[in-house]
């Protein structure tokens, strides 16, 4: 037991530079990384300078202005200012993309690992319930839950401002639907897992089957459950603009990216600014985001394969 | 194989139970399709019960689950609405999904499958063609990709993949229409026929141009990936390198040898997706305003309409369960290496 902790301690170090070594080499995960950073000061440091009143007041008389000095962005139907809006419902796209990732990362874990690691009965009910989430079309079942959860979830206070109930719902909702693939991969490892030696080890030493799983099974399937939350924050951050575009989101009191795009549909033609800068948005954050996902699939995971 | 098959149809039935069962749970909270119905007038509280026990709704959930599967043709009900069961009452009309009765819509009464049915037709003729854009595109690029790895156009690919893989599809839906119908007014920016027109194929036709393409656009970028990656793989394996040892021609070694096995993977993918196929987009044809199933599904699922909402659900996945099973054959059929 104790010569194993020591070697694991020494081991650690250089194969964290080894895969940081491998990070570094993936270019467009470095770019991606830097975009990213870009990203996130545009929105903390964007609602520093600008105040959140101009994203949310209505100034009816100064409705949808094109792009000019004063609003780079241009204004929206209500003349509430695009680029405050984007700054602020940026905020909320991205915090809503990682909290979906947290929620998701939390319940695909727990039931591939209990599925893997307890096998029998317990496997087989999760794998099927499982299977039955997986096949059910999943922007059908998003809209149906997120019919399910409307209207239901308090609005939340978040630095000074209110933000609608709406965000929970998508968090929720976005979270319960996309663990499914996750909980099959950690499942896997796990079964590969538990018959290597130091699981017999830990066994015949008679460590608690429940310590074993946590402590010594899941570290292990640490990596590929970094790289799925990476590319999940991505694809919540997409789901969450479907959902909203569709109008069973976050309704547009609180901005995010999704919304935007929902009300700068209707003005298509006479104010393209109102779509053009979100979805830009959208693109960008993503695609950084998946960038650095397969970047660290390079690095932590060397062996799975490239999509 | 037989055997097999027989195998995976008999874990296919507990599957759609399942299934059926978490998304009827789920409906039963979705909404009160009653609360909507009396327009602008709101109904009494004696007219809200006599509906609710008209439709059914105010059976416990098991028994509206159970009357939703098999059918309440057997037993006798409170059908007048009375609260009591009497003389005057009688058995129930519903045959049940497993007899191919999906109930009646709540709307509008009519049945969930008349009211589908109308709709399947329009959806798979924007989804077909778009499948088969997306197949014969998506492989030819990434079967180039991959033979010319690195190249210029390659490298020009990769980067558009990447970007349309990262970008939500009413995007390139808006960016089509603003460029196609709002600047360059070619196309028709929404709709199945002209308002004024003769309804021919060839308007129809107009119409499908953009909501296909941006369907096209969204997904060939993967497929294209998956074609290249598999077709790679390929190009290093030992019996490519021996055919070329042997002195084969380029272009036979990479057509015969490569390419024929290079297609598995893919059908895997492509069997996915023709499972799912019928649900439609619900996004695209939202945006193009396409009357087909994904429209459909936003509509019932914005009046509360569930025998609607779980006809379309069962539909698309009984369709995505049996597509999984013929693909899983066909790929043993095509790879005689798998052998169940």
């Amino acid at each position: 037991m104790k010569a194993e902790t020591l070697s694991l301690q020494a081991a650690a170090p250089k194969d964290e530079n080894r895969a940081w070594r491998r990070f570094r080499k993936h270019r467009m995960a470095v770019v991606g990384s830097f975009l990213l950073v870009g990203l996130i000061l545009f929105v903390v440091v964007g609602s520093i300078l600008i105040p959140y009143e101009r994203a949310t007041v209505p100034n009816v008389r100064n409705r949808l202005q094109a792009p000019s000095e004063r609003s780079p962005f241009g204004t929206d139907q209500l003349g509430q200012d695009v680029l405050a809006r984007a700054i602020y419902g940026g905020q909320l796209s991205l915090l809503i993309g990682t909290s979906a990732m947290f929620l998701s990362i939390l319940i695909g874990t727990l039931i591939g690992a209990l599925a893997g690691y307890y096998g029998g009965i317990v496997d087989n009910l999760l794998m099927r319930f499982t299977e039955a989430v997986m096949t059910i079309p999943r922007l059908f079942l998003l809209l149906v839950l997120a019919k399910y959860f409307g209207g239901r979830m308090p609005s939340l206070p978040f630095f000074g401002r209110e933000l609608s109930g709406g965000v929970l719902v998508v968090v929720v909702v976005i979270g319960i639907t996309s663990w499914t693939s996750l909980a099959r991969i950690v499942r896997a490892q796990i079964l590969s897992l538990k018959n290597m030696e130091f699981v017999m080890a830990a066994e015949s030493l008679g460590v608690p089957r429940r310590r074993i799983l946590w402590r010594h099974l899941l570290p292990n399937t640490l990596a590929s459950i970094i790289v799925s939350a990476t590319l999940g924050i991505a694809g919540a951050i997409l789901s969450e603009s479907y959902v909203s575009f569709l109008g069973l989101g976050v309704d547009a009191k609180t901005p995010t990216w999704g919304n935007m795009m929902q009300m700068g549909y209707r003005y298509i033609s006479t104010a393209p600014w109102m779509w053009i800068f979100p979805g830009v948005l959208i693109v960008i954050s993503v695609l950084c985001i998946n960038f650095i996902g397969d970047g660290l699939r390079d690095a932590l995971d060397p062996r799975s394969q490239k999509g | 194989m037989a055997r097999y098959i027989a195998q995976r149809l008999l874990q296919a039935v507990p599957l759609l139970f399942l299934i059926s069962l978490i998304l009827f749970a789920l409906m039963q909270t979705v909404g009160d399709p009653v609360a909507t119905m009396g327009g602008r007038q709101p109904l009494d509280d004696a007219d809200r019960i006599r509906l609710r026990c008209q439709l059914g709704l105010d059976q416990p959930i098991l028994t509206q689950y159970v009357f939703w599967l098999v059918g309440n043709d057997w037993t006798i009900l409170d059908t007048n609405c009375n609260g009591r069961l009497d003389e005057s009452d009688s058995y129930g009309r519903q045959r049940g999904v497993l007899r191919g009765d999906f109930g009646n819509s709540i709307t509008d009464r009519r049945p969930v499958t008349a009211v589908i049915g109308e709709k399947v037709g329009n959806t798979l003729l924007l989804m077909v063609p778009a499948q088969v854009l997306i197949i014969v595109i998506g492989v030819g690029i990434g079967i180039y990709s991959a033979l010319h790895q690195y190249s210029l156009m390659d490298n020009l690919m990769t980067a558009l993949s990447y970007i349309f893989q990262s970008m939500p599809i009413f995007l390139i839906a808006l960016i089509l229409v603003y460029t196609f119908s709002v600047n360059l007014n070619l196309l028709p920016p929404n709709g199945m026929f002209d308002p004024l027109g003769d309804r021919s194929f060839l308007d129809v036709l107009r119409h499908m141009i953009l909501p296909v393409s941006a369907l096209t656009l969204i997904s060939v970028a993967g497929y294209s990936r998956y074609m290249r990656a598999s077709m790679l793989e390929v190009l290093n394996a030992d019996y490519v390198r021996t055919a070329r040892a042997k002195g084969l021609p380029e272009r036979d070694v990479n057509l015969i040898h490569a390419l024929k096995n290079a297609s598995l993977p893919i059908v895997t993918l492509i069997g996915l997706d023709l499972g799912s196929l019928i649900a439609g987009a619900v996004v695209t044809e939202s945006i193009f305003a396409w009357p087909g199933m994904g429209s459909l599904f936003l509509t019932a699922l914005g009046r509360d309409d569930y025998p609607v909402l779980m006809g379309i659900l069962m539909l698309t996945t009984v369709s995505v369960v049996v597509f999984q099973l013929l693909t899983d054959i066909a790929y043993t059929w095509l790879d005689p290496r798998i052998r169940y």
